[in-house]
């Protein structure tokens, strides 16, 4: 194993591998690219990918004047400081290990596995380099953290419940005849769903699959807001229902793309979170980030992906995903995110979200699957649940 | 005095799903604050019976509750330790529909010296959506409540059978159907 990068300083500008743009690495690489202390260095992926993967890689690396390597041998640079990980759900744990295990720091995709054992598997390779790894999630956007302050600060008191929407509003859904429900509750070992020729993308996912299992695409996101909120309880049962409502790709496949989840927590609160792909026609803005924070002495709602401009009129869905600048500003967070990474890489901060902690909720994803195909609670697995030794109350508070 | 704001979103919902104007309906949220000494889970089967009129007939329902510890005393003696037992203070209900419909419910009890909050109502159709917009509650504003059943009829003979649902839920742990005469 390669010796990880020493903690670098104020004005140390580390360099980033991107390891394969199957999926988000593009818009992850944008937000790199702006930040003045990260430099992109290379493109990587394993020999042997798909032609659309390998392809999408080569155009990565020309947009951004680097070379693209087709072996893993590249991990050992030692220019490297940094990799991306940004492969299919079904190779991210391993493609992170191996990073980690060149003593590599790693942003990482989300959920970094498709299962829990194969997360806490990540969080080992990364606790034992002894390197920083953030996994991505939407918790640094402005809204967000001004919620997080408005809990932390105690003007609500104690949580009682949590509410949570989060919806994508993308594809052009006209209604579903025959919905599947339940749906997604079938073998997970295949993740990723492209045609042949790539050459379509109706969910609008902007890298050409045909559908997702949106309860850990889109459901990580509110998952992660919940996790930050009320840490350090610990989530200890889920309840989950799960359906195919609006994309015949998802009812033929078998997959969700519309799921509820309600949370039990060790000392509470409550949580409760619809979550989904649910159609451009779903939303005024790119989609709803609904909070609804109860506590004993107040209430706070508020939807993060409220748009700026609200634009009345047309007999139909748009013909393209709203691109409407949200009235927070920035709904997503990437941008503070990747901040927030470069000062966790100069040992100034805790990542938000460690390996450690993305884990344990990667094991709630588990239980909310298992949860929709019995129909009923299902507790988080103890040995995957764990301590919350990932989490990091009040990091950015 | 309940917001008509919430009554016309309400309205609305109900109206949106039975003409079908957002398509087939898939999900309704509704989330709210209820005064301090109604009580949860009447509150809760009544938000439950609004919820089969804009989805159709549930099929079961599991809950979750929220337990605070709260003085049962006043003065001095509150916040003590053996003035303090568990309260309900918010339920967390999933009910299941008969076409595969979703409703989570949040029923919470306001602290008493708390400004109202909108409730969040909100239907997921698979063609659209039906959402309230209130405005926030402002300076000098009648104070205003969350009505769980939006307007729509309530009766105590509708609402028994949610009531008794979310009870043996709660007791249970796991969802429980709901149980009809005859």
């Amino acid at each position: 194993m390669d010796s990880p990068p020493a903690p670098g300083g104020l004005g140390t500008v580390y360099r980033i591998a991107l390891l394969s743009n199957a999926m988000h690495q593009d818009s992850y690489a944008r937000a790199f690219a702006r930040h003045p202390r990260l430099r992109i260095a290379a493109v990587i992926d394993e020999p042997g990918q798909e032609r659309y993967v390998a392809e999408r890689n080569r155009a990565m690396a020309a947009q951004h004047g680097v070379p693209y390597v087709e072996t893993l041998d590249a991990l050992g640079d030692p220019e490297i400081d940094v990799v991306s990980v940004g492969a299919q759900i079904e190779r991210r744990a391993r493609l992170a290990i191996a990073a980690a295990q060149h003593g590599k720091h790693l942003w990482l995709d989300k959920p970094p596995a498709s299962t829990a054992t194969d997360a806490s598997a990540v969080a080992d390779a990364v606790e034992r380099a002894g390197v920083t790894a953030l996994v991505f999630s939407h918790v640094e956007a402005p809204w967000a953290v001004a919620l997080r302050r408005a809990v932390a600060s105690g003007a609500l008191g104690d949580l009682t419940a949590l509410h949570l929407d989060f919806h994508f509003a993308k594809g052009n859904t006209l209604g579903l005849e025959g919905r599947k429900v339940p749906s997604g509750v079938g073998p997970r070992d295949q993740w990723t769903f492209r045609d042949a020729g790539a050459a379509t993308d109706p969910t609008e996912s902007t890298h050409n699959v045909i559908a997702k299992r949106e309860i850990a695409e889109v459901g990580w996101y509110p998952l992660a807001h919940a996790h930050v909120l009320t840490a350090p309880n610990a989530i200890r049962r889920v309840y989950a229902t799960a359906g195919a409502y609006f994309f015949p790709e998802h009812r033929d496949l078998g997959l969700e793309d519309f799921a509820t989840l309600t949370l039990t927590l060790d000392g509470g609160p409550v949580v409760t979170i619809s979550t989904g792909r649910t159609g451009r026609r779903s939303h005024a803005g790119g989609g709803r980030m609904a909070v609804r924070a109860v506590g004993t002495r107040d209430t706070l709602a508020l939807d993060g992906g409220q748009p700026a401009i609200v634009v009345i009129g047309g007999d139909g869905a748009p013909t393209a995903p709203r691109s409407r600048p949200p009235a927070w500003g920035d709904a997503t967070g990437f941008d503070p995110l990747v901040d927030h990474f470069v000062s966790c890489l100069d040992g100034a901060a805790r990542p938000v979200l460690t390996a450690r902690a993305a884990a344990q909720l990667v094991a709630v994803l588990d239980a909310a699957y298992e949860s929709a195909r019995r129909g009923t609670p299902v507790d988080v697995t103890p040995s995957t649940a764990g301590t919350m030794a990932g989490t990091t109350p009040g990091a950015v508070l | 005095m309940v917001a008509p704001s919430a009554l016309a979103t309400g309205r609305a919902i109900v109206e949106a799903a039975r003409e079908r104007r957002v398509g087939a309906p898939v999900y309704l949220r509704y989330a709210a604050e209820i005064a301090p000494t109604d009580d949860v889970v009447e509150a809760a089967a009544a938000a439950a019976g609004y919820a089969a009129q804009v989805l159709g007939p549930a099929l079961d329902i599991y809950a979750v509750a929220a337990v605070a510890a709260v003085s049962t005393a006043t003065g001095r003696d509150a916040g003590t330790d053996r003035d303090r037992r568990g309260q309900l203070v918010h339920l967390a209900v999933t009910v299941r529909h008969g076409d595969g419909s979703v409703a989570l419910l949040g029923i919470g009890r306001r602290p008493i010296d708390a400004k109202p909050v909108s409730p969040s109502v909100l239907l997921v159709g698979d063609r659209g959506v039906v959402e309230g917009c209130h405005p926030p509650m402002l300076p000098g504003t009648p104070a205003a409540h969350a009505d769980p059943t939006l307007g729509g009829p309530s009766s105590p003979e509708a609402s028994a059978p949610l009531a008794d649902a979310i009870r043996r839920s709660l007791r249970s742990g796991r969802p429980s159907p709901i149980q009809r005469d005859g």
